[in-house]
């Protein structure tokens, strides 16, 4: 029977590829007894989600605390300030 | 196009800046190379402007822009001799220690059920935990992942990219993910300590 680090390894490689019927069947067998590769896959699975809250794809407020936001939301002056200086590159860019 | 919508897509811009800037960070590790990629982006995104067409969101859209801004750059480097060759790793003696010789987990790495795993992206302290375990995974593993799990590459498309097998992505991939979870774990309950 499949241990826990094999299981870890189909837990992974089914995010980046299909697992084969076999892998498959073994991986679903472990996980109903072993409740720490549950744990695991949740954690494996919710990791390859992490790019999708990065660029707003995933379902959330507008407003809050997703990567790297400021609290409020509300553009600092530094970034108001960078996004003039990339309207002005573009204009230049643009008559050059 | 109003000059009133303009002014308004400029505010979601800078407003949206900040996670660019960090995406870029966790891809790049350094940070004055990725505020040099997000403004690289944010100029492009402004020269678009017209070309964006509302169907997708305006911040994946601008997104978009920088990931092929990054990837771009990584061809370049890649071009110009820039590029530390990947090296193979055998074996992982961090992986090692997470299990028994027979493959059970070792006592103390067995991963523990996170409360909320489905909140975890509005907790701020989760995205401070999970920058800081990216920051400690090995440069190539931190790569092919981020290539994966940030930019949405295939496997196929990634051995392409750093010029991999496809099997040894998987087993970078296994170990990212391994190590980046008890790494987050670690970090939470430090932080709830």
């Amino acid at each position: 029977m499949m241990m826990c680090k094999a299981a870890t390894r189909l837990m992974s490689k089914q995010l980046d590829a299909p697992l084969t019927a076999r892998e498959r069947i073994s991986l679903r067998f472990h996980l109903m007894l072993c409740s720490a590769c549950r744990n695991c896959e949740k954690q494996f699975s919710m990791l390859h989600r992490v790019g999708n809250a990065y660029n707003g794809t995933i379902d959330k407020p507008q407003d809050g605390t997703s990567p790297g936001a400021t609290t409020d939301n509300v553009a600092s002056d530094q970034d108001l300030l960078k996004v003039k200086e990339a309207m002005a590159e573009a204009e230049t860019r643009r008559q050059n | 196009m109003t000059q009133e919508t303009l002014t308004d897509r400029h505010k979601k811009l800078a407003a949206v800046r900040p996670r660019l800037v960090s995406f870029a960070r966790m891809h790049l590790r350094d940070h004055a190379a990725a505020e040099d990629a997000v403004q690289e982006a944010m100029i492009a995104a402004i020269e678009k402007n017209d070309s964006f067409s509302g169907r997708s969101g305006y911040e994946t859209w601008v997104f978009g822009i920088l990931k092929y801004k990054l990837l771009d750059q990584m061809r370049q480097q890649k071009r110009h001799g820039r590029w530390e060759p990947f090296d193979e790793e055998h074996s992982d003696d961090a992986i090692d220690r997470m299990f028994q010789q027979d493959g059970h987990w070792a006592a103390d790495a067995k991963p523990q059920a996170w409360s909320t795993p489905e909140q975890a992206f509005e907790n701020e302290n989760f995205w401070k935990v999970f920058d800081a375990c990216m920051l400690s995974l090995p440069e190539n593993v931190a790569r092919v992942f981020s290539l994966r799990e940030l930019m949405g590459l295939s496997t196929d498309d990634i051995c392409k990219e750093v010029g991999i097998k496809e099997n040894n992505a998987w087993v970078i991939l296994h170990r990212a993910r391994l190590k980046l979870r008890a790494c987050i774990e670690k970090g939470w309950k430090e932080d709830a300590a």
